[in-house]
């Protein structure tokens, strides 16, 4: 019997398989190429044949006082759209307000020129597009007779407004952070950036989602070679729903087995308006907060947007401590381990005494103390970014503390490894970036381990092949080191220092500007002082 | 180019990002780090005790005047680079030896100077390996077994040693601060315990301990022939000279200041005894502010970079030499690199113990020296010919 039961199902499988294709390629037939019926009660069925009925989807008819044998109707989707405008200026303006009118006008044309009231107003007569708006929150507009449809701009959802981001925090600079709407975003970007040649490259990507994805780029600075690759990647994306800019991300970046982030990830619009002005592109994507920053190298992820903002000796200053701390995030349990286990001449011998006492109750090699001690730290972090609001950071802290202290005093761990873990946690939250934090959070495990192995020698090891690995990376045709390799000492001048701002007058070379340089008379007040 | 530029295409993301071989990848400083990143090995472990034992205290001379000595070799190799402006030392020697528009001939006769550079290429990388295990296994790791510190530190090198030019030239512009920095430190740290009068008298030798010194000294620059391969990569070959003179000159200096340290920490007596002088200097070096009771592991693991420089250029050399003689691809480069690895790890494994070791290291260069005095004359004879020649065709379809 069993025999019989394989085949059987692999049939079913390919059966059900032709099915789908059969429905899809049927819905694919029903709504292409379909023009509006001249019939309202076609185009209503059709459309309710295609949206399924449900329940959120809202007609009504109504009829037209100019030519009351004509009906008409709207059909918009309840919570999309913008009800009051729906009410006040589509259905008012038609149904009330109807002036008399010459017969000899069409009456398309009467309703678009003198009737309605509303700004984006667009006639199709493919029933595809007319779908299509409705389901991004506009209103079709159909009337009898008339075999055209009309598709008005009403979207209005309720949206999460303009907060502070959470993630990049400043103590100066702007408070603004993007939200889930596209096109707030957008406009914020606008506000800050009134050049005429700033550009936006509208998709919809996602089969099913229909996400809004605008590459924004200001031409004339924009490499465009980087820009033909970046429209390339993204006309590539095959897939049916794009949520969050960390879908379009990975698959438009070079390479997906690095731990580095290639693309930088922002919710800052000020910090977006400067990297655009420095050669790079923007993409927004509906729904998400996060706007994408490219081509993105890897001394970048080390800045805040707040180091060009305050005074340059301090943000220099502060990106030396970052520099130190990024350092610490990646190598200081490495070192420890090193230290410990094979080069223990190397710390001076007093201290060595004094690790040697707090170390004479640990049982276990330094290797699994370590890794004790990290993971638990590892775990303490996800569980308080999981936990609600004020919680969080709490348990953290006192988790942090509560289970340190109680593993030394239980032997466990020797005091100097809780603080070789909590600086190394505390460096690795010194990161502007969370994403780059998340690359050296990964890399410390296996450089703890070549350091169990190896000793500094593996340390080493694994640090050559991490540089090896960056070296070889590229972001959309940029190398990823650079400024640093290849040197260029123009560039230089904001990596580990900011120079002030009037000595970098020049955009990066790193991202091929077309426009080199950062010049800009102020135009004098258009009225004279008094 | 711009059929490169135009392939970039989303379908290979991971192909489009690196350009292709014939590529001016190398920027002006990229060309001028290549050589001394190359260069600083393991011969500064030993090259202290290599001069002193034959020139006694002028043995800080013979590292300059065999570092000049070098600059005329790095003069010749530059000059025949650019005259072939954008050709590897295959392209060209099988230019050179083409008579009469015999290409066939140009490839036999090219062969012989090729497998002897590649045949230095690869015992230099077996003798690095080995005499870098050894100095590991002396200090920090006594108890590691021989075969993991070359297996692992070879793994390493030979992954570099598939990539192409431009991730080369990044890779020794990007280590190079991290090699050249602690050395200048140490030897900083190393002058606080020098005793000067140990320096001198600079000249007091005779004409032959001062040839055979130069031979000893020539040995420390012998890496400077990966740049026939690299060469081919510059973006701006006509100022190779200057690249080449200024990164010869930081590796001058560099030589002359961990010499002139040891010696005068040491006078010239003790150095000739010493196994890793250098090392020995790093011993005696007081931390500042006691940070680090000994250093010297640290400066061994900083070493490591030095040392894995030097190993991936040689067989990234080496691997391009044989590929580009056979025709391979860029992407199959690795059945070239597999064999070859295999037969530098047999190598350096081979050498019983240390002394086997640094005997290993005499016999490479010796064959070095004899292969230059043999390749060089024969090289500017081809090159002299072919130009006459070359002036001739010239004249005659303008």
């Amino acid at each position: 019997m069993r025999k019989f039961t394989r085949p059987k199902k692999v049939k079913e499988i390919r059966r059900q398989k032709q099915r789908d294709q059969q429905s899809e390629r049927k819905l694919k037939e029903r709504t292409e190429n379909v023009h509006v019926y001249p019939q309202l009660k076609d185009n209503l069925q059709f459309i309710s044949e295609t949206l399924g009925d449900s329940g959120d989807v809202i007609t009504r008819k109504f009829k037209i006082p100019y030519a009351p044998d004509r009906e008409a109707a709207i059909i918009y989707i309840d919570g999309m759209a913008d009800s009051a405008i729906v009410d006040e200026f589509i259905l008012h303006s038609l149904t009330v307000d109807a002036e008399a009118v010459d017969v000899k006008y069409d009456i398309a044309r009467w309703i678009e020129e003198r009737l309605l009231h509303v700004g984006e107003f667009a006639p199709s007569q493919k029933m595809e597009d007319l779908i299509g708006a409705i389901l991004t929150g506009d209103t079709a507009l159909f009337v009898d007779q008339c075999e055209q449809g009309f598709m008005l701009g009403t979207k209005g959802w309720d949206y999460r407004g303009v907060e502070e981001p959470n993630i990049e925090a400043v103590v100066r600079g702007s408070r603004e952070g993007f939200t889930e709407n596209i096109r707030v975003n957008s406009a914020m970007i606008r506000r800050r950036l009134k050049d005429p040649n700033l550009r936006f490259f509208s998709y919809k990507l996602g089969k099913r989602t229909k996400t809004d994805v605008n590459v924004i780029y200001i031409k004339g600075i924009m490499d465009q070679k980087i820009l033909q690759e970046i429209i390339d990647r993204i006309e590539s994306i095959n897939i049916d729903g794009i949520l969050e800019s960390g879908y379009v991300e990975e698959f438009i970046e070079d390479n997906t087995w690095s731990p580095f982030p290639q693309l930088q990830g922002t919710e800052r619009p000020d910090a977006c308006v400067a990297h655009l002005l420095e050669g790079k592109a923007v993409i927004l994507v509906d729904g998400s907060p996060f706007s994408l920053v490219l081509p993105a190298v890897f001394s970048q992820f080390y800045y805040s947007p707040e180091d060009y903002y305050s005074r340059f000796l301090i943000a220099s200053l502060v990106r030396g401590i970052r520099a130190i701390s990024f350092f610490i995030a990646l190598l200081l349990p490495a070192m420890y381990i090193a230290f410990i286990s094979f080069h223990a001449e190397m710390i001076p011998s007093k201290l060595a005494i004094a690790i040697a006492a707090g170390r004479a109750t640990v049982p276990f090699p330094s290797l699994v103390e370590a890794l004790m001690m990290e993971i638990s730290v590892e775990i303490l972090r996800e569980a308080s970014i999981r936990l609600p609001g004020p919680i969080g950071p709490t348990i953290g802290i006192v988790g942090a503390l509560v289970i340190g202290d109680a593993a030394v005093t239980a032997g466990i761990v020797s005091p100097l490894m809780v603080i070789v873990v909590a600086l190394t946690t505390i460096g690795s939250y010194a990161n502007p970036s969370y994403t780059a934090a998340i690359a050296i959070r990964m890399l410390r495990f296996p450089l703890m381990v070549a350091a169990a192995i190896a000793g500094g020698y593996g340390v080493m090891l694994v640090l050559l092949l991490i540089i090896l690995h960056l070296v070889k990376l590229k972001s959309f045709g940029v190398p990823y080191l650079s400024p640093l390799a290849p040197l260029k000492l123009s560039d230089a001048k904001d990596t580990i220092l900011r120079m002030p701002w009037k000595w970098m007058n020049k955009r990066p070379i790193t991202f091929r500007p077309e426009n080199k340089q950062r010049e800009g008379q102020t135009e004098p007040p258009t009225e004279d002082p008094p | 180019m711009s059929k490169q530029t135009h392939a970039s295409t989303s379908s290979q993301q991971q192909q489009t990002t690196q350009t292709g071989s014939g590529e001016q990848v190398f920027t002006f400083w990229q060309a001028v780090t290549i050589l001394p990143s190359t260069l600083l090995g393991v011969g500064i472990l030993t090259l202290p005790r290599d001069v002193v034992t034959v020139a006694r205290t002028g043995g800080s001379v013979i590292v300059v005047v065999g570092g000049l000595m070098a600059l005329l070799f790095v003069w010749v190799l530059t000059r025949l680079g650019q005259f072939f402006s954008g050709l590897t030392v295959v392209g060209y020697t099988q230019k050179l030896f083409t008579f009469g528009g015999n290409r066939r001939l140009g490839r036999w006769l090219s062969l012989p100077f090729l497998l002897i550079g590649t045949v230095f290429w690869v015992s230099f990388v077996a003798v690095t390996l080995r005499i870098f295990g050894e100095a590991q296994r002396s200090v920090v790791f006594p108890h590691t077994p021989l075969w993991f510190m070359l297996g692992t530190m070879l793994f390493v090198s030979a992954i570099v040693a598939i990539n192409r030019a431009e991730v080369i030239a990044r890779l020794n512009e990007f280590l190079f601060p991290f090699i050249v920095i602690p050395l200048l430190f140490i030897v900083l740290l190393g002058f606080g315990n020098a005793e000067w009068t140990n320096v001198l008298p600079l000249f007091h030798m005779s004409w032959s301990e001062f040839w055979r010194g130069m031979l000893q000294g020539a040995f420390a620059y012998f890496g400077v022939s990966v740049m026939t391969i690299f060469m081919a990569s510059y973006q701006q070959p006509q100022r190779a000279v200057q690249s080449h003179f200024l990164g010869m000159g930081i590796l001058i200096v560099i030589y002359f200041l961990v010499t002139v340290a040891t010696l005068a920490t040491f006078a010239h007596g003790e150095v000739e005894r010493l196994m890793w002088p250098t090392l020995e200097l790093v011993k005696s070096i007081r931390f500042p502010g006691f940070i680090l009771e000994r250093i010297e592991s640290g400066f061994l693991t900083i070493w490591v970079a030095a040392v894995f420089t030097t190993l991936a250029n040689l067989l990234t050399a080496a691997v391009h030499l044989i590929s580009e003689y056979i025709g391979l691809p860029q992407s199959r480069r690795i059945w070239v690199m597999l064999p070859l690895t295999l037969i530098i790890y047999t190598l350096a494994m081979g050498p019983e113990d240390v002394a086997g070791a640094f005997q290993f290291a005499e016999y490479v260069r010796n064959f070095g020296i004899v292969a230059a005095c043999v390749i060089f004359p024969v090289l500017l004879l081809a090159a002299a010919i072919r130009r006459r020649v070359g002036h001739d065709q010239d004249e005659k379809q303008p």
